[in-house]
């Protein structure tokens, strides 16, 4: 009985699932070549893959209460472009830096009102604001390259980037678990989860239990393209250059790794924890494949074939889960 | 039984040049249960939506419990005690009872602003609770609606309305889609809100569904209250006539 009711457990909750297709993978791949998790190698993971969980997370959270955001690759190179085009210009570094964010919050509820207000699915509304926020990027460099102010970005750096003496870890990486302790706080703690939830199963009957379900959109709108635009910051700081091209396809990625953690394309299932694990799980992945030596080119393939096979995987699951009632 | 709950007087509601409701007065009773009846189109499903806030009437006054209100919205609706079911959208399948019970009044042991921890521990025991009181035969608040059946679903929203000690209960179409022995015992919990003292408005077209529980019919016909009778003054088949004929 009890393992009966270890596996519903298991079996209802996908990023488990997805857990375990990550273990197996990192588990692989240093069989291949143990240079995977060696010091270096396991920095540069580290490193790398909060940047993608923090766009997943925020991902997620929107898909739960049912919406999209396809504008988060965008908004992830926007943020830096601005900060560090805003601070060549003379703008105070960390001025620069907030006001970067704050217009990663206004992309965000552009993107709720647009939604919301003209009854649009966010699909299409944030395809639209995804080219045109790619295509400010691209305008505010003149398609240059701008130089990285590396005295002016001396604090932020150290706040950040920089890497924490005799650790594996960045400062980055600080900041990752931080933010995820407050959005497993925010979807599985809180009313505001509750609601999220209940929004994104269904809308009518959450209106009907006074729940403002536009609010909660917006709210969710605005933290996604938010913790893009985090992102996009950490990784300029860390690789001391802004390019406007960066993170094209990170939306399909976020996606990818959301569904993959177990989220629902139809809303009101997804965890902070399986979309955090979905994203690492791409970027082991994506790196482990170099490290065997393999054609990188196989990575697509490799995440296509990955998101095919938990969906289906993920849906059957359910499924018996559902069956073993008690 | 004497003392009005709900008072409406000349509730008047056009969408555009329609006239979906015409000078509707209807005077509702304290632990009451009332049958709303009439044809698709009739005009009860407005009348509701007005009581539950999703619509404002054009012109009309509302009284509760002897008050003049104004409901906006949901949420007034709520806060006055009307709590409203519509058919298949009271429950969100892919949450637990627990979370089901307490949408929108999450008990909370933190609170900043209106954003706030769950008690979960709370939520657990008190839902399991709500679903004793109506005798559903479920070991834990954990399980997801989703498993339920449509009977079970229909227990749960009961317990809720019962939990929060709702004073008015609407429910559109209660006993839709069930199955004989599952329509029976959705009689029978209603038959415990009111017992409870929970006033009831059914909405339905299928008039069987809703005499065995009623204790007064109203029907309604182009937006028309055309009758208002009290169960023991008619029958099955005069409220027939007056729906089909008119």
């Amino acid at each position: 009985m009890n393992i009966r009711k270890y596996f519903k457990y298991v079996a209802s909750r996908p990023e488990f699932a997805a857990l375990t297709i990550f273990i197996v993978i990192a588990i692989t791949f240093y069989i291949i070549n143990e240079n995977f998790l060696n010091f270096r190698n396991l920095r540069v993971l580290l490193t790398i893959s909060p940047e993608i969980a923090l766009i997943a997370m925020g991902a997620t959270i929107l898909m739960v209460s049912g919406e999209f955001d396809l504008s988060v690759g965008s908004v992830f190179a926007l943020s830096g472009v601005v900060m560090v085009v805003l601070t060549n210009e003379g703008v105070n570094a960390h001025l620069a830096f907030t006001i970067a964010l704050l217009m990663c919050l206004a992309i965000g509820y552009i993107n709720a009102i647009i939604t919301i207000k003209f009854g649009i699915p966010s699909f299409i509304a944030t395809l639209g604001t995804m080219f045109m926020v790619r295509s400010v990027a691209i305008v505010i460099v003149k398609a240059d390259f701008p130089t990285f102010p590396m005295e002016e970005m001396y604090y932020l750096r150290a706040i950040f980037a920089n890497p924490i003496p005799g650790t594996i870890f960045r400062m980055s990486f600080i900041w990752f678990v931080l933010i995820t302790l407050l959005l497993i706080f925010y979807l599985h703690r809180s009313n505001y989860g509750n609601w999220c939830y209940s929004t994104g199963a269904n809308q009518a009957a959450a209106k009907a239990m006074g729940v403002n379900t536009d609010n909660v959109k917006i709210r969710n709108f605005i933290l996604c393209s938010f913790l893009a635009g985090l992102a996009g910051i950490f990784m300029v700081l860390r690789t001391r250059a802004a390019f406007p091209s960066v993170g094209v396809g990170y939306e399909l990625q976020a996606i990818a790794a959301s569904v993959i953690g177990g989220a629902s394309l139809f809303g009101g299932i997804g965890t902070v924890f399986g979309a955090l694990v979905g994203a690492f799980l791409l970027k082991f992945l994506d790196n482990g494949l170099v490290m065997a030596r393999l054609d990188v080119n196989w990575f697509r393939f490799a995440v296509g074939t990955l998101l095919i096979f938990a969906v289906v995987s993920n849906t059957n699951l359910r499924r018996i889960a559902n069956k073993m009632r008690e | 039984m004497s003392e009005s709950i709900i008072k409406c007087e000349g509730l008047n509601k056009w969408y555009g040049s329609i006239q979906a409701l015409k000078d509707v007065s209807i005077d509702i009773k304290k632990g009451e249960s009332v049958g709303l009846v009439g044809d698709n189109g009739a005009g009860k499903s407005t009348f509701i939506k007005i009581l539950s806030g999703v619509h404002q009437a054009d012109s009309g006054n509302i009284y509760f419990d002897g008050n003049l209100v104004k409901i906006n919205d949901a949420k007034d609706s709520m806060k006055l005690g009307i709590e409203t079911i519509y058919q298949d959208s009271a429950l969100a399948p892919t949450l637990s009872i627990a979370r089901n019970l307490f949408v929108g009044r999450e008990p909370l042991t933190l609170k900043l602003g209106s954003l706030g921890l769950l008690d979960r521990e709370k939520m657990a025991k008190e839902s399991l609770e709500a679903i004793k009181r109506v005798e559903l035969d479920l070991r834990s608040g954990d399980e997801l609606v989703e498993n339920l059946s449509g009977g079970e679903r229909q227990g749960v929203v009961i317990a809720r309305a019962l939990y929060f000690r709702t004073k008015v209960l609407i429910m559109d179409e209660p006993t839709n889609h069930l199955s004989v022995k599952e329509t029976e015992k959705v009689l029978r919990w209603i038959e415990k809100l009111k017992a409870e003292g929970t006033t009831c408005i059914f909405i339905t077209h299928n008039l069987h569904h809703v005499y065995p529980v009623s204790d007064r019919l109203v029907v309604f016909a182009r937006g028309e209250k055309i009758a208002d009778v009290q169960k023991k003054d008619t029958s099955i088949e005069e409220l027939t006539k007056m729906i089909v004929h008119d």
